[in-house]
């Protein structure tokens, strides 16, 4: 595990000292984590990694999570995949057994921060016990990382009736916020840049991935790194693969894991492997959590890194692709536009066709695509990584002792 | 010998946390409605937030109201209207506030059509909390003083530059050009610091000339 002092090398000492300034103003006060589930997914690695830094900035942070069934998860993900706007079929029955299991937890759990930061949907029914005389001078935050621009009104309304109990929300993009009568807070999520999913590697190690994975490390390589999930389009970069494949000789990687909260991946899995169809320049793998080394070395070996999301939460991925001074095209929906100027930092896309355009100019201008690339790296050194996002993270604790909306420390 | 001040500088940092409003503009019509509504903070963040966020690079529209106009609109000439309004020209943020209002009106009492954008291409009305933190470090001299300089985040530099002369204009000048002015007794380098413009310069190199400004006068 990395020390916050790792980071000096990167952002400089003099943001290292005044995140330690700053993180000893919570002195005293107990930061409790609440999500759904200890790993996979973008909020369990950014906990996993964060929580540890807290504590060595004088934050006492700490990490629980909900317990939940097989029902629960899938009653989750139908609210999840609703919220980014799919149809589902969430009944009376569904919700019932929501809030079922979030009575069990408010049963077993113990709620004893000072300042309680639940993130997503699936835990946020524990705000209930704020009513209660021993939790009412506790602050509660909810933080959101999926994008609810396009949620479905009555999975909404469901969720609103608990949102609005709390003291602060927290969002990912401006795109993401609502009509609520709590302030809303922008937080961007981040990426760490010494995690081994985006620290640098020796060239050795990535030839050692690519043989593993049987790539052929002279052809021209397009890679989508994310979980089997339709929001992800994997289907679509298929496409995307085939319309450029046409005239430039590529292949085509597509790799992720799988979050526990997540029963379609294997289906959506199943589905990208049968359009793939036997073409041997479409690699397809499904790796276990602790496969950061692959993906990062799947990373710098590709020539452009693509995120055709439909729908995104923040999409992290195009952030460590960037930080990797790789080109990007990606969709612009969810947080992608804050992390990519269009033909700045990266391309933005909005259909297939247009993607395959993209990804046939990076590969065939490589001047091009590298200005791309390291202007990418440049913006998310500023705004996207982990020490940015600590920061933003412990001024809002510390908001929550203060009704001005200018704090003197 | 080198002037030695009776009261030291003392630096202070800023950092905020953008908060949304709720509020936002499909097209022209709507930003211009919006702009009225809002408040000082709104105004400032929009107008001010980009020499943190873009560190590296100076951005085509230096606000976020000229770069919504130019980039989602399209209307080109109004962006750059807007981006080109000298906020040093302006006694309060209310009087740029009136300025930008003016620039708008102007274009659309000409009855120029402009278009409506898709929700994922709203303009959204963010303000920001502010957290100010003294860090502790103080220079009684010149030399002292860019020392320190060299090693404080450019949110420090933020801070004295923008902070009591720009968002709350309670000081003439900014806190380095009053300090080397009344303390160190060097009009001729505070205005020079005074003189530089931030808006066109990214905030990182702006720091530098700084530094290389006061390091002359050492």
């Amino acid at each position: 595990m990395n020390s916050i002092n790792d980071y000096t090398d990167i952002v400089g000492f003099e943001t290292i000292e005044e995140i330690k300034k700053i993180g000893s103003y919570l002195s005293g006060k107990i930061i409790q984590n609440i999500n759904s589930t200890p790993v996979g997914g973008g909020v369990a690695e950014i906990l996993g990694r964060m929580v540890p830094l807290m504590k060595e900035v004088g934050v006492d942070a700490r990490w629980d999570f909900i317990k939940g069934g097989e029902r629960f998860f899938e009653v989750t993900k139908k609210m999840h995949n609703s919220l980014h706007g799919m149809k589902e079929d969430i009944t009376e029955d569904d919700f019932r057994h929501f809030l079922d299991v979030t009575d069990e937890n408010l049963r077993e759990m113990n709620l004893y921060g000072d300042i309680i930061c639940i993130h997503d949907p699936q835990p946020i029914g524990l705000v209930k016990i704020k009513n209660n005389n021993n939790h009412k001078d506790k602050k509660f935050i909810w933080r959101c990382h999926i994008d609810l621009s396009s949620a479905n009104v009555k999975t909404f309304n469901f969720l609103k009736k608990f949102i609005e109990k709390y003291d602060y929300s927290v969002f990912s993009s401006p795109l993401f916020a609502k009509k609520l009568k709590i302030p809303q807070i922008l937080i961007s999520p981040s990426i760490d840049p010494l995690s081994d999913k985006n620290k640098d590697l020796p060239q050795q190690t990535i030839n050692d991935v690519l043989e593993k994975f049987g790539i052929d490390p002279e052809k021209k390589t397009i890679t989508q790194v994310s979980r089997f999930d339709r929001l992800k389009d994997p289907l679509g970069v298929i496409d995307v693969y085939r319309l450029v494949k046409k005239h430039v000789d590529c292949q085509l990687v597509l790799a992720g894991g799988g979050a526990t909260d997540d029963p379609e991946g294997i289906e959506v899995f199943n589905e990208v492997v049968a359009k793939a169809g036997g073409d041997k320049d479409i690699h397809v793998f499904k790796l276990p959590p602790a496969s950061n080394i692959e993906i990062n070395a799947l990373q710098r070996a590709s020539t452009v890194v693509l995120q055709k999301s439909i729908k995104e939460g923040f999409g992290l991925t195009v952030s460590e692709a960037l930080w990797k001074s790789k080109p990007v095209v990606a969709s612009a929906v969810g947080g992608i536009p804050l992390q990519i100027t269009h033909r700045h930092s990266g391309l933005l896309s909005r259909t297939t066709e247009g993607t395959a355009l993209y990804v046939k100019q990076l590969i065939q201008n490589p001047e091009y695509a590298k200005q791309l690339g390291e202007n990418g790296h440049e913006h998310v050194k500023r705004n996207f990584l982990i020490t940015r996002h600590l920061r933003d993270y412990i001024l809002l604790f510390l908001k929550t002792g203060f009704k001005e909306d200018t704090v003197y420390l | 010998m080198e002037n030695r001040a009776n009261y030291p500088f003392k630096f202070y940092t800023r950092l905020t946390l953008p908060q949304l409003t709720g509020a936002y503009a499909l097209n022209l019509k709507e930003l211009l409605g919006g702009i009225k509504k809002s408040d000082d903070p709104i105004i400032y963040y929009h107008t001010h937030h980009y020499l943190i966020q873009h560190r590296y690079h100076i951005p085509s529209s230096p606000n976020d109201f000229a770069y919504w106009i130019t980039e989602r609109l399209g209307e080109d000439l109004l962006g750059e209207e807007i981006s080109s309004l000298d906020f040093f020209n302006c006694k309060t943020l209310d009087e740029y506030k009136d300025e930008i209002i003016d620039k708008i009106t102007a274009f659309m009492s000409e009855n120029k059509k402009t278009k409506n954008v898709e929700m994922g291409g709203r303009f959204n009305f963010m303000r920001a909390i502010t957290f100010i933190m003294n860090t502790g470090k103080e220079a009684y001299t010149l030399k002292e003083f860019v020392d320190i300089l060299r090693h404080i985040t450019v949110f420090s530099i933020y801070y004295h530059f923008f902070e009591s002369h720009v968002r709350l204009r309670s000081a003439e000048l900014n806190d380095f050009s009053l300090w080397i002015k009344d303390e160190i007794k060097l009009p001729e380098l505070a205005d020079k610091i005074a003189n530089l413009d931030p808006y066109t310069l990214t905030i990182e190199k702006f720091k530098e000339d700084i530094i290389k400004l006061t390091e002359n006068y050492i």
